[in-house]
């Protein structure tokens, strides 16, 4: 066993997690049945991500180890406990047994569950039923059952529609059902009530004793049952006060488990710079991205930031039409790229011989992979890269394999820089043959990736570290309908457009190939250099305002020194000699 | 003005407004809070928009259920809950008492009275209340053998405020007892000392104290014994798995040969120190019917588990760091980090190890030690809200009990004392005061009165009657308080209600400091939108 923990923090990071959870969902519907090869066999090991339980009432569970925060009334018509577990209990002040005088009972507007949720109650019903009557219904991906799917497909696609218009909480498509101990609401920050907009906003929300015993049960509870732990994969919304949570998080996590991995990808979501320039707000806006930088990367063993200003009209949209004001949509993208990058620590091991090639080559675990990108810590901020549908086998070998479709989805990278010396995880999933020629083997994989050099980024000293899967991303039907109308039912790129409709999802999109990078080559130095300069402009300098606000999220002086220089240091890692720097160093 | 220079788009209250403003906000957060208090207050269930369900009769996680945006309110209520986190109860007479001063203000101020005049009133009248409450606090000798008592009295009257009589009789005893298990002498008591565990059993209620300790998991491999007398406990805080080693920058094995080496090597670095274990517990328990058991903070591999399993030994892993210090303390014996040199001295004893299994919840109680100075409050309950009142409830009893004694004093309760307070307010320190600022004075002794007038309220009896017979048996020289079921005056230390002195003084410190700030807001500006989430 080589078990992860993930640990979710904030709203964005959960609209990620959800789609992330939907495609693991989908794998475990999947594997085991289908008429493909891989289908029998995904060489995936679900164990490294799911827990096996048991409710009271000795019905066998599988869920996520998973430790989600996020604010109070942030979860819409689902409680928090989930329903796993527990039945909802009606409330009725009749059934206190603490209380023997008056009781008065005050009821919020109960939030309606939309028509997903409740197809998903309800196929769950028929599905508890069905079980009794007939054992042959299997499966709980909507895709294995395809006939029925047929004549309900119209209302389905109007359902989807519905979804993709409405949704507001990530538990409005997450189907996979979580253990109680999983969602942890912050008690004093409510959803779109409590300004929860930048670093000091969520400092000192988990730093009280009570607190800190309720985050180390939660995890203790997920990691005493471990018998190998691989680490901890950290989803970090770092658009606001969460990235304070995260960090109180972490160090509860090092505090604890020490010696254990950390990898953390910082999401963000697609913003609007605001119109009307505002002094205070910009300086607060560039101070809480090089805090949140500082902090996290320094608790972190591999930091990777995800997010673009622009997703729609990024090179990473090219085969995909994204409404950037939808969370649903761009999370998605995020999830699939987080999702194909951990693919590695989820593979099982593949033998020395050839042979054992065919269920996917390059697994590996956690701490190795960040140790190799990392470059044995030196450098702990990766950037990440992304192709959906990506990386296309050519039919001729020679000419390599199609990376240039990997577009970055980190903000800030500059492409034009040397890189010398980088390190790189590199994983493709279900690549296809190009011009819709079918799936390529991993054996065509590898010998296209030898032929070409395209894993050495531009003739640069890179340490590699490359996997092969030839499972597809399985689209799972609760997925936003963004695939462009040139993508074909398995991914591929046709040339003539399939459907007038500009997006589709789930109902026309089986599976898809994705490739995804995380590296940490120089391209980087402008991403914390910026963080770096804007710290040292606005915080560290005379300007009042911005040491003012330092102090009111609780860094005096000398914390505020100390998040200059490992920023610093951070800059140094990434080529950049002290000199260079600026003009003079803050003392 | 100013700011609407700056900024057109700010709003501007001028005084009175902004005096309407906070007066009502205090009224507001009042009229919530107000059905809460005592033991004939209303208990509430909170049912949230997913069907989530709160309970709670206690100010506290009332005012952090609620979503308050309003900024007065806001403010009161982080009074409140400060006066929580310090003193550990009082949350609602302190947003009564607030409330209360900006209702008596309210008055004088709308017959023209300056707002800076009923402050300085207020001042002296806070200072001569906290003199009074000096020689009118009741002493309690705690030394090496405390009243008990006196500790219960305390306990019960703030118990069973929060639970019904019976369950708070009972958790009265639990608390004293756990407060006077963890205590050391000429040592501040450590809280933390006392583990309070949950369980969720449909039927079963029994919330009860155990002399040791509860676990929240169990042994991780099935030939180790489910039960287990007379046991030697090992506690300790060494890595007992596997880890590949975080070798530095590029090491990589030249051939596989070298890295089965490796991986033997650092295996058998492992497998060497849970032999140094097992060969401790063959010293002491070869020949003898003793019984081992290894509580560790760090990992066991399952090859770990399974050479512990074969030598008899029970063994469990990641164990909270804070039970590392109550193991020590409930049976003895120290927490060891390495294995190295390992002495009998280092083991603790529990007559009984035993493991409870619910549904895939498992339990390990540690129990009948030799002494113990830590202890668990076991909480049973139906259903989650339920768990968390009744554990509430006991947070609130254990710092009752806490309080006392660090302390070593209580206060007459059902009121008894804020009439007491205010009769010496009015017939006393009233004559020394100049001028206007009496009124001040006036207005503060007759707010204080909200907590007597509350508890009548909600028993359902007549304030202005309550408030006469309580007055004119205090006019006649007799310390009494309310009896909430007659409505008569009774004696409180006779039916033993006592309050906690600092909670008192906690409260008559910081209400009127609050109510002050509000009465002297001249202006209020509301600007600066949100720019990031615009």
């Amino acid at each position: 066993m080589r078990e992860i923990v993930q640990v979710q923090v904030g709203n964005y990071a959960n609209f990620v997690g959800a789609h992330f959870w939907n495609f693991q969902d989908e794998a475990l519907g999947i594997s085991g049945q289908g008429e493909e090869e891989w289908q029998s066999n995904t060489g995936v090991d679900m164990d490294v991500l799911y827990r096996v339980g048991e409710t009271r009432q000795g019905v066998p569970t599988y869920t996520p180890r998973l430790l989600a925060f996020d604010a109070r009334e942030s979860l819409g018509a689902v409680r928090a406990v989930g329903s796993l577990y527990e039945a909802p209990v009606q409330p009725d002040p009749s059934s206190i047994t603490t209380w023997s005088g008056t009781a008065a009972m005050h009821k919020a507007e109960p939030y309606k569950k939309n028509e997903f949720l409740q197809s998903l109650d309800e196929e769950e019903e028929s599905w508890d039923a069905g079980n009794q009557n007939q054992a042959s219904m299997s499966g709980n991906g909507y895709h294995t059952n395809g006939d029925i799917m047929m004549q309900e497909t119209d209302t389905e696609r109007a359902r989807l529609q519905a979804l993709d218009d409405t949704v507001l909480y990530w538990t409005d498509y997450q189907k996979a059902h979580v253990h109680p101990q999983s969602v942890y609401e912050l008690q004093s920050v409510w959803n779109g009530v409590t300004p929860f907009d930048y670093y000091g906003s969520g400092q000192g929300l988990l730093t009280q004793q009570e607190q800190r015993d309720e985050v180390q049960d939660r995890l203790r509870f997920f990691v005493e049952e471990c018998d190998q732990l691989q680490g901890f994969q950290f989803l970090v919304d770092t658009s606001g006060g969460f990235a304070a949570v995260a960090s109180d998080v972490l160090e509860e996590v090092r505090e604890e488990y020490g010696r254990s991995c950390c990898l953390l990808f910082s999401l963000r979501p697609p913003w609007m710079v605001p119109a009307v320039p505002n002094h205070r707000a910009s300086v607060i806006s560039g101070l809480h991205d090089a805090v949140s930088l500082a902090r996290l990367s320094s608790l972190a063993n591999l930091f990777v930031p995800l997010g673009l200003q622009n997703l729609a009209s990024s090179r990473v949209a090219m085969h995909l039409c994204l409404n950037d004001s939808k969370l649903f949509h761009s999370s998605a993208v995020y999830a699939a790229a987080v999702n194909t990058i951990s693919l590695p620590f989820r593979m099982e091991p593949s033998g020395p011989t050839s042979s054992s090639w065919s269920r996917g080559v390059g697994s590996t675990d956690l701490s190795s992979l960040v140790q190799l990108v990392s470059r044995s810590q030196q450098r702990r901020v990766a950037m990440m890269e992304a192709a959906l549908p990506g990386a296309f086998v050519p039919g001729d070998p020679i000419h390599g394999i199609d990376l240039k479709g990997l577009a970055s989805l980190t903000q800030g990278v500059d492409y034009s820089i040397d890189e010398t010396e980088a390190a790189e995880a590199l994983v493709l999933q279900g690549s296809r043959l190009a011009d819709a020629r079918g799936t390529a083997s991993v054996t065509q994989v590898l010998e296209c990736m030898n032929s070409s050099e395209t894993s050495v980024r531009r003739g640069a000293l890179t340490l590699t570290h490359l996997a092969i899967s030839p499972i597809p991303l399985s689209i799972p039907l609760p997925f936003p309908m963004i695939f462009g109308p040139n993508v074909g039912q398995r991914g591929d790129i046709l040339p003539d457009k399939v459907s007038q409709t500009a997006g589709r999802g789930g109902l026309d999109i089986v599976s898809s190939s994705v490739a995804a990078r995380v590296s940490t080559g120089e391209s980087m130095l402008p991403y914390v250099k910026e963080r770096s300069t804007n710290f040292r402009n606005l915080g560290v300098s005379r300007s009042s305002v911005g040491s003012r606000i330092l102090e009111e999220w609780g860094f005096a002086k000398e914390e505020a020194h100390d998040l200059g220089e490992s920023l610093g240091d951070l800059v140094t890692a990434y080529g950049e000699r002290r000199g260079d720097e600026g003009s003079s160093d803050s003392d | 003005m100013a700011i609407r220079v700056v900024n057109p788009n700010a709003e501007v209250l001028n005084r009175s407004a902004a005096l309407l403003m906070n007066i009502n906000a205090a009224k507001g957060l009042q009229d919530v809070l107000k059905t809460n208090l005592g033991p004939k207050g209303t208990i509430k269930m909170l049912v949230g928009g997913s069907g989530d369900i709160k309970l709670t009769k206690d100010g506290n996680t009332l005012l952090k259920e609620m979503q308050i945006q309003n900024p007065t309110a806001i403010m009161i209520a982080r009074t409140a809950v400060a006066q929580d986190d310090i003193s550990g109860d009082g949350t609602t007479s302190t947003v009564l008492l607030i409330g209360e001063l900006m209702k008596q203000s309210e008055r004088y101020i709308s017959e023209g009275m300056h707002p800076r005049v009923l402050v300085d009133g207020f001042e002296v009248a806070k200072k001569a209340t906290l003199e009074f409450l000096e020689d009118f606090k009741t002493p309690v000798v705690i030394g090496d053998h405390p009243d008990k008592e006196a500790l219960k009295m305390v306990a019960r009257t703030t118990l069973r405020t929060k639970v019904h009589e019976e369950l708070a009789d009972k958790l009265t005893d639990m608390v004293v007892d756990a407060v006077l298990c963890v205590r050391k002498p000429d040592e501040p008591i450590d809280l933390f000392m006392v583990e309070i565990m949950h369980m969720k059993h449909r039927f079963d209620s029994d919330t009860r104290l155990v002399e040791g300790l509860v676990l929240d998991h169990g042994a991780r491999h099935p030939d180790m014994k489910k039960h287990v007398e007379n046991c030697y406990i090992l506690t300790c805080n060494v890595s007992l798995e596997y880890e590949k080693s975080e070798v530095n920058a590029g090491f990589f094995y030249h051939d596989a040969e070298q890295r089965e080496k490796m991986v033997a090597a650092e295996r058998r670095h492992v497998d060497e120190k849970v032999l140094k274990i097992i060969e401790l517990k063959k010293k002491v328990c070869e020949g003898t019917d003793k019984n081992f058991v290894v509580i560790n903070q760090k990992g066991i591999d399952p090859l770990s588990l399974d050479l512990f399993a074969r030598a008899g030994i029970v063994a469990l892993r990641r164990a909270k760091r804070r039970n590392m210090e109550r193991l020590v303390l409930a049976c003895g014996g120290e927490a060891v980090n390495s294995v190295e040199g390992l002495t009998p001295d280092v083991l603790g004893y529990a007559g009984v190890v035993r493991e409870h299994v619910l549904g895939e919840e498992k339990y390990t109680f540690i129990e009948n030690a030799k002494n113990p100075h830590s202890c668990t409050i076991l909480i049973k309950g139906p259903n989650d809200h339920t768990i968390a009142q009744i554990k509430d409830a006991v947070r609130d009893g254990l710092r009752a009990v806490k309080n006392t004694i660090e302390d070593e004093a209580i206060v007459l309760g059902a009121g008894a004392f804020e009439v007491a307070a205010r009769q010496h307010l009015m017939n006393v320190v009233k004559k020394t005061v100049q001028g206007r600022a009496q009124l001040g004075v006036e207005a503060f002794a007759d707010a204080l009165l909200v907590v007597p007038k509350t508890l009548a309220d909600n028993s359902g009896l007549d304030t202005q009657d309550v408030l006469i017979k309580l007055e004119s048996e205090h006019d006649n020289g007799n310390v009494v308080g309310l009896d909430h079921t007659t409505g008569d005056p009774m004696d409180p230390n006779l039916q033993g209600i006592f309050d906690n002195y600092s909670v008192k003084r906690q409260i008559i410190n910081s209400a009127p400091v609050i109510a002050e700030q509000l009465l002297l807001v001249d202006e209020v500006i509301r600007a600066g939108r949100n720019m990031r989430k615009a």
